[in-house]
């Protein structure tokens, strides 16, 4: 077996570099070291993917809180390449996915301990089960089905690379994210607005109070607010962001 | 000619402002970040249950423990019971209210020409009306729905639900719950149960007795979401039923029988039966008959369509706004 840690180890140090590189451009901008420091956080954005499914094998399926944690430093990790370079905004963008990569390799590193296991192959997927329970559509968020799992997986990736975005116009209000907030928010739109629909049909109620559902919605509620801030005012809409894509966080984390 | 004082100027330019306010977007991303923080204080603090009063003993219990003195005074701010405080329903109801008129004006905009009449206007419009038809719907969810949890039928059993002309009721192969036109019944758990008679060694039916000075049946139908005793006091003996809980639990799950004689108590034989099964026991015959049990909540809600309708309105209108807001041109650098 492929031992995971070092892997991890070795994908937090590079991403480590790539921050300390951008963070000395932005004292002293030197031709070549943003280029070093991109091609170093794709290189860690590569490592954690593949780190990702031996983590995944090693968990026997368990979709653990190091999980989670790797897929959004490995989404987040990649800095891309743009036509005007703010060097301060560039080395804040990468601080999430080493952040979350450096929390994921201590939960690694300690075993799995503590570490919050959801069963994510032994359940169900999105299924009229047959015979019994004929009825209702079985959706869970305390014990995710796949496909539910699957967006949630994806969501996870995502919102790490919005919260480095979005950090980067904190510090630079020129440096605007791009359109992936958007794409997320429609993402989650959609992912809320199918789990509100399947309660109400299954259970008569839009909302049954269970925590996991209320985090969820008062998340999204955050999205939205942050969605319909103004544009012209890139630090505060950035900031409504950040505190969005914070929450999202610690309700994947939360489990 | 119409000449205006100043003081109907300053007056109109006043509502004007004030109407500049409500249907300002930032109004609307205050209160949705109110209700935000509101749902997300539902979702971090342990909300008190209502309808079980052993199970809000417990939870009070448990917060005063976990929160100390300041228990009283989140409770008092209704922060235990976020959905049903006065403050979230304030603010749901204020909610309502921008929504309708952000779509008054948005309307108004398109009808009178001031807006482009394209079809990426359309879906705002979607987005707020479907949003007013939720909150419609959850007023009428609170106003007229009911819901009875805990509800336990056995395979065969038609119950009527307790209070209601409804009813709900769990096929003889336990393979479906059927239920009443008009309501929506979930199932929460299912286990095992069974229909028991007891006869002697000629063949006569037992009297069974479930509680001290309770009625004699020949039949008994149990359902073990909980240990069940019964006595057959001609043979002296009583009887205790144990589900075996292996998750999953399901209809079929084995269970655990064991016989006591008396006076003194003492165990006479214990074994696990699945299924239908038949023991002997000191010339007295048992016959268990498999009765698996569905424990339900039924809900009676009437605005359980229009908030439906509203929520898949209003993804339709958002996500329609998002991706029409993406294709509108961008001044700014672009990654």
């Amino acid at each position: 077996m492929i031992p995971v840690t070092p892997i991890i180890g070795l994908s937090v140090g590079m991403l480590l570099t790539a921050f300390g590189l951008a963070l000395w451009n932005g004292f002293r901008q030197i031709a070549g070291l943003d280029r070093a420091a991109q091609v170093i956080s794709w290189i860690a954005g590569g490592l954690l993917l593949i780190a990702f499914p031996l983590l995944w094998s090693e968990a026997h399926g368990h979709y653990t809180n190091a999980l989670h944690l790797i897929l959004m430093a490995a989404v987040a990790a990649p800095s891309i390449n743009r036509r005007r370079h703010f060097p301060w905004s560039d080395a804040i963008r990468m601080l999430p996915a080493l952040v979350l990569s450096g929390i994921g390799l201590t939960l690694v590193a300690e075993n799995f301990r503590g570490a919050h296991y959801t069963d994510l192959l032994a359940l169900p997927a999105w299924v009229i089960q047959e015979g019994l329970l004929a009825q209702p559509l079985t959706i869970s968020l305390a014990e995710p089905s796949i496909p539910l799992g699957m967006a949630f997986m994806l969501c996870d990736g995502l919102v790490a690379r919005v919260l480095g975005e979005a950090l980067g116009t904190l510090a630079h209000p020129a440096a605007t994210p791009s359109r992936l907030f958007d794409i997320l928010y429609v993402l989650l739109t959609l992912l809320v607005g199918a789990i509100t629909l399947a309660t109400l049909r299954q259970h008569g109620v839009v909302w049954d109070g269970g925590p996991a559902e209320s985090g969820l919605l008062g998340a999204w509620l955050a999205w939205s607010a942050a969605w319909l801030s103004p544009r012209e005012r890139p630090r505060l809409r950035a900031a409504l962001i950040v505190t969005a894509t914070l929450l999202l966080v610690l309700l994947a984390l939360k489990g | 000619m119409i000449v205006q004082t100043p003081s109907a100027s300053r007056r109109r330019d006043l509502w004007r402002f004030i109407w500049q306010i409500v249907t300002g977007n930032g109004l609307l991303v205050t209160l949705l970040l109110a209700a935000a923080a509101g749902l997300l204080a539902a979702a971090w603090l342990p909300q008190a249950p209502t309808a079980d009063p052993e199970a809000y003993a417990r939870w009070f219990s448990e917060a005063q423990t976990r929160f100390g003195k300041a228990t009283q005074t989140m409770q008092a701010l209704g922060l235990f019971g976020v959905a049903r405080s006065f403050g979230f329903r304030a603010l749901l109801a204020l909610l309502a209210g921008t929504l309708l008129l952000r779509l008054v004006e948005r309307g108004d905009r398109l009808l009178s020409g001031a807006a482009r009449r394209e079809w990426g206007e359309l879906f705002p419009l979607l987005a707020h009306g479907g949003g007013l038809l939720l909150l419609a719907g959850l007023l009428v969810t609170h106003l007229w729905s009911w819901q009875v949890e805990g509800l336990i039928v056995q395979s065969g059993e038609r119950l009527p639900v307790p209070g209601t002309k409804s009813w709900v009721a769990l096929q003889e192969d336990a393979s479906k719950v059927t239920h009443s036109p008009g309501i929506v019944v979930s199932v929460e758990a299912l286990g095992p149960g069974v229909r028991v008679s007891a006869a002697d060694g000629a063949g006569n039916a037992l009297p069974l007795e479930q509680a001290a000075e309770a009625d004699l049946h020949t039949e008994l139908t149990l359902a073990l979401a909980k240990d069940q005793h019964f006595a057959i006091p001609d043979a002296q003996l009583i009887v205790q039923l144990t589900p075996q809980n292996g998750r999953p639990a399901g209809g079929q799950s084995p269970m655990l029988v064991q016989i006591y004689h008396y006076p003194p108590v003492q165990l006479e034989t214990e074994t696990v039966i699945k299924g239908d099964a038949e023991l002997r026991v000191d010339g007295v015959t048992l016959r268990f008959i498999s009765r698996p049990y569905a424990q339900v909540t039924a809900t009676f809600n009437p605005g359980m369509w229009p908030t439906g309708i509203g929520i898949a309105l209003a993804i339709a209108g958002l996500v329609g706004s998002v991706v029409g807001s993406t294709h509108q041109p961008r001044t700014d650098e672009e990654d």
